[in-house]
């Protein structure tokens, strides 16, 4: 299910179901288990978008936002989150380190 | 072919104790015997950390259970409705099940699960159901058995002595004066990692403190810092006892990524020195102007390691020679808005991520020495960490 951006990102709109996550544990997971063009969909789709989006967040206050401003401060911690996967590894997983023996606790 | 010379000088900054040179023995490594000597000599006399209150434990009635290998106990640790930080074996004292679990918040009383023997968020007995079968019993004797604990700027340490030959402040020494201005409660708590690692919790510490490593291991992750000469060369090095601190530099001419400018246009990510977020005295005490952040060791497994706009630590806690489990924490300044929030957001996935990296050579490196291939390694000029670890560890161990 889709969930609701503000008015001006309905670009976003497709990534929300899979990728408006509430912690970084749900965004590492959910980035090592997708395919790497599907990390490259999102990181494309958002790099060009995130000044406007974070001009537009910060019109408002952290824990006060309304529904859509939460979605959309998600997203964008998840592209935070698969940005090292896209510029610097060129891989959805992790080379030399198994990630489920490590405990994302946040 | 001769590498250039190095172009930094690692600046020794108060004089070294003797601590020999050349090779160092492998078997306190991979020996079990010697693993005893530790728990005894170091872990139960030493002041250990077990955690930071803003992060474990932060509102009055947290809790949080640990298993504490190297004392061979399970440990509960609370924040107490007086606001005093008090630590205990999670060890009821009618027939020693466990009285808490996990972490959460108590809101007056621990009730064992076994027979419903009740404490006090301050360890005292408040409750004894049928207590009639119990005549005479002296509650003051069947509190929760406290364990030593004092805290240092927000940082929960234990000692296992009843009464330790100094206290936390005089133990840190040195090194907690070289952070004493360090404003750490500014600090949110952002990120927290776990994991268990096949690796002796000194082979483990040893890969944190030298930068020799990072052009190879953090090739993908760090590139550009990984192709500057001389990365391998720490700024400074300082000693405090046992304790020891270095500072690692980076090349100014630092390109950011296309996501990393975006984190530096709103804050400060994982390599980027801003000015603006700099506390004053307590870092790069060798004020270098190159400065990327400085790794300071609390002997025996404890790092403060810390930079612009964030600090993060490693608790290195041994399981036996051959076994560790390794805690991460990632603090960093409270931030005031969401570009400051996502700025940070991308400092933490850089560092989770170079960890990864890290993570990789530690159970092969274990591997191969207790293989018994190898009698002794080789630590370098640049490495000198590592020998202070081996000489302070040898002197606590062969303490009487």
């Amino acid at each position: 299910m889709p969930k609701p951006l503000p008015a001006g990102f309905d670009d976003l709109v497709r990534f929300t179901d899979k990728w408006v996550l509430p912690t970084e544990a749900a965004r590492h997971s959910t980035r090592l288990n997708s395919t790497f063009e599907e990390l490259t969909d999102l990181y494309d789709t958002m790099l060009p978008r995130m000044d406007a989006l974070i001009t537009h967040l910060d019109n408002y206050k952290l824990g006060e936002m309304p529904e859509k401003e939460s979605n959309l401060m998600d997203l964008a911690f998840s592209f935070m989150e698969v940005t090292t996967a896209v510029e610097l590894f060129k891989r959805a997983g992790i080379r030399g380190f198994d990630p489920t023996r490590l405990k994302v606790w946040m | 072919m001769n590498a250039p010379t190095s172009i930094h000088e690692m600046k020794i900054m108060n004089p070294l104790p003797d601590m020999g040179s050349g090779p160092i023995p492998v078997e306190p490594y991979i020996s079990p015997e010697y693993f005893e000597k530790e728990k005894e000599k170091i872990f139960k006399r030493a002041w250990i950390n077990i955690g930071r209150v803003s992060a474990h434990i932060p509102k009055p009635g947290d809790y949080m259970v640990q298993e504490l290998d190297f004392l061979n106990a399970p440990v509960l640790m609370v924040h107490g409705r007086d606001g005093v930080i008090r630590t205990f074996y999670n060890v009821c004292t009618h027939r020693g099940n466990s009285v808490a679990s996990g972490s959460g918040n108590a809101r007056s009383a621990f009730v064992c699960g076994f027979h419903g023997w009740a404490f006090g968020l301050d360890g005292s007995l408040k409750t004894v159901p049928s207590e009639e079968q119990f005549p005479g019993l002296e509650r003051s004797q069947y509190g929760l058995k406290p364990i030593t604990t004092e805290v240092w700027k927000g940082f929960i340490f234990i000692n296992a002595q009843e009464k330790p030959a100094t206290s936390l402040v005089d133990f840190l020494g040195g090194w907690g004066q070289q952070m004493e201005e360090m404003p750490f409660d500014n600090y949110a708590h952002t990120g927290r990692y776990t994991t268990r690692l096949k690796c002796n919790w000194k082979a483990y510490i040893d890969a944190f403190q030298e930068a020799y490593h990072v052009g190879i291991v953090h090739a993908e992750s760090l590139s550009q810092l990984a192709k500057q000469p001389d990365m391998y060369v720490p700024t400074s090095m300082r000693t405090y006892g046992p304790h020891r601190s270095i500072s690692a530099w980076m090349d100014p001419k630092y390109s950011p990524s296309p996501a990393e400018a975006i984190a530096w246009k709103y804050g400060a990510s994982l390599v980027n020195p801003i000015e603006s977020a700099k506390p004053s005295a307590a870092i790069n005490p060798s004020r270098d102007g190159e400065w990327w952040f400085d790794i300071n060791v609390c002997f025996p497994n404890f790092f403060v390691d810390v930079g612009t706009g964030w600090y993060f630590t490693y608790n290195f806690f041994p399981v036996s020679e051959s076994e560790t489990v390794w805690e991460v924490n990632i603090y960093q300044l409270h931030a005031g808005t969401p570009s400051q929030k996502l700025s940070q957001a991308h400092m933490g996935v850089l560092l989770r991520d170079a960890l990864y990296e890290d993570l990789s050579t530690m159970e092969g490196v274990q591997r191969g020495l207790s293989s018994g291939a190898l009698k002794t390694i080789l630590p370098g000029d640049f490495e000198a960490c590592i020998r202070h670890q081996y000489w302070a560890v040898e002197q606590w161990v062969n303490a009487a």
